[in-house]
């Protein structure tokens, strides 16, 4: 026993083994330092994003109340707006009354340059006739079977035009030698290029709306066959029928009286200048062979005389 | 085969390819083009004619407001009303034919146009009345006021005046109508001289319109204004024959 106590102590096996024991505990203490450190690494990064996150939440709040106090401005600039329009009208009460008020103000800029135009004439006395203030009540769907008018009017630009109106000339324009608007109450629907799609006037003009609705609709699939026609289809009613109009079609930019006109005939004279027919061409090519066989054979003959000559 | 006539055949064969196109089957994209182009040479003059100008507004003479001379209050002179002339041929071309009535009875006066601001007196007018309008710099918008067939109101440069007041030179501005505009032309109605419509190029008009303080005004009152009528004959179907 003694003798292996003195193994331990002597300097060949404890210098190794108290150097061994050293290393072991400065590796235990900074591997346990490096551990502390990276808990307290992550503790900062934590506490960092927290204060981040506190940051942004506390940046929000202010840009929230930035935007509630620049709503509460603009509602103060709208209320401050209203109440001198309204002391402008209580001082001009004559300029707003006869000025026409508008339901709403858009900031958008409406697309309706393709839509159709729905127009109905009239004369300024149209009380004092009875054909006319039924075409009137036919208008504004009064009439039993009229709402299909009411729709069309809201998916066309719709409009009444006076006889004594300026623009009243343009109708009256004779197309072919025919009046087009030849009296009253005329209701006529015109395509955006100004094409006249429907057109009808007299006296039973407001007689038979459903009669009326159905010739609408067909004169509409004959002026725009298969959807080639430009703007959209307006559809006066929203109840199937037999012959009602179809839904809205893909927009073809190309304009309906290409689509609608036959294709030209090409004249005698053009039919020349554009150049040689087939058969032409044909007779042609075999007179050039034909002479290039001539010519080759001329040129044989003329080899043989040479030799002959030579020989 | 000799020289000649391998020359001749080459000749030949070239004669015969540019011959090709009217011998042989003619490829479907180029026949939907002829076509195209026959259907479009179908068209009637008159018809394409109408259809090119159906988005010029084109105001009835008879119809155009001309320019009238108020006197200034406070000022011995008298001054033109070219911007109200012009709002109230909008307001026609939108059908409200009462409203450029009472426009006209009820505003006058050449303080509409402020050099390099935009219409302030028509804005602040329209505004009193409770109207509708619509107001832009750019050419986009001109556009769509002249494809909307709304036409508007915009001001050019019609030479210089000295300000008595400040001792300034200052553009002279009018107002005039613009009616239409494609890629080439402009089409306007000057309220001094409202005989016609008058055409200008493009470039040259919105060169002006810029240097005039390039904005635009349109009011939004009533509907546009339609087109020239025209009507496309259809052949008259031929009816059945009857039945025995």
């Amino acid at each position: 026993m003694r003798r292996i106590c003195d193994t331990f102590k002597s300097p060949v096996f404890l210098y190794p083994f108290t150097a061994s024991a050293v290393l072991s505990s400065a590796l235990l203490a900074s591997v346990l330092i490096g551990n502390a450190n990276t808990e307290r690494m992550a503790a900062d990064a934590d506490r960092e994003q927290v204060q981040q996150q506190l940051f942004a939440l506390q940046y929000r709040h202010s840009g929230a109340r930035n935007q509630i106090a620049v709503f509460r401005e603009s509602i103060r600039n709208l209320q401050q707006e209203l109440a001198g329009a309204k002391q402008r009208q209580a001082a001009a009460p004559v300029a707003i009354e006869s000025a026409p008020v508008l339901e709403s103000r858009h900031v958008d800029l409406p697309e309706d340059g393709d839509k159709w135009f729905t127009i109905l004439f009239l004369t300024r006395d149209w009380k004092n006739h009875a054909d006319q203030a039924n075409a009137v009540k036919l208008w504004y769907g009064k009439l039993p079977h009229s709402e299909w008018l009411v729709e069309l009017k809201g998916q066309t630009n719709a409009r009444v035009i006076y006889t004594d109106e300026p623009q009243f000339q343009q109708f009256r324009q004779k197309k072919d030698g025919t009046p087009l608007v030849s009296g009253v109450p005329t209701l006529l629907i015109e395509r955006a290029n100004g094409e006249v799609v429907y057109l009808e006037s007299g006296k039973s003009l407001a007689h038979h709306p459903a009669d009326l609705r159905k010739a609408v609709v067909l004169e509409m699939k004959r002026r725009c066959p298969n959807g080639q026609c430009l703007p959209l289809f307006p559809t006066p009613a929203s109840k199937p029928t037999d012959g009602a109009i179809e839904e809205e079609k893909p927009q073809d930019e190309v304009p309906a009286v290409i689509h609608e006109a036959p294709p030209a005939a090409p004249a005698p004279a053009d039919q020349k200048k554009s150049g040689p027919s087939p058969i032409v061409a044909l007779v042609g090519l075999a007179a050039i062979f034909a002479a290039i066989l001539v010519i080759g054979k001329g040129e044989v003959f003329a080899s043989k005389v040479k030799k002959g000559l030579r020989g | 085969m000799t020289p000649l006539q391998r020359m001749l055949i080459v000749w030949a064969m070239a004669t015969g390819a540019s011959a090709l196109p009217a011998v042989a089957p003619i490829a479907p994209p180029a026949v939907a083009a002829k076509v195209a182009v026959a259907r479009r040479l179908g068209v009637p003059a008159a018809v394409r004619e109408l259809v090119r100008t159906s988005k010029i507004v084109d105001l009835p003479r008879s119809a155009r407001t001309e320019n009238w001379t108020v006197r200034v209050a406070g000022n011995n002179r008298e001054a033109g009303s070219c911007a109200h002339a012009a709002l109230c041929n909008c307001f026609k071309m939108q059908g409200r034919y009462d409203l450029a009535e009472w426009w006209a009875a009820n505003h006058g006066g050449g303080a509409a146009l402020k050099e390099n601001t935009s219409c302030d007196s028509l804005e602040a007018g329209l505004k009193r009345a409770g109207l509708d309008y619509r107001i832009g710099n750019d050419e986009a918008f001109l556009e769509w006021t002249c494809r909307t067939r709304r036409g508007c109101v915009v001001p050019c440069v019609r030479g210089e005046y000295r300000c008595p007041d400040c001792g300034k030179t200052h553009k002279a501005l009018h107002a005039i109508n613009l009616v239409g505009l494609n890629a080439q032309y402009a089409w306007l109605i000057g309220v001094n001289d409202v005989e016609q419509i008058h055409r200008m190029a493009r470039a040259d008009f919105i060169a002006d319109w810029k240097n005039a303080g390039g904005y635009a005004l349109t009011p939004m009152v009533g509907t546009p204004q339609p087109p020239k009528p025209w009507i496309q004959a259809f052949p008259q179907a031929t009816p059945p024959p009857a039945k025995e």
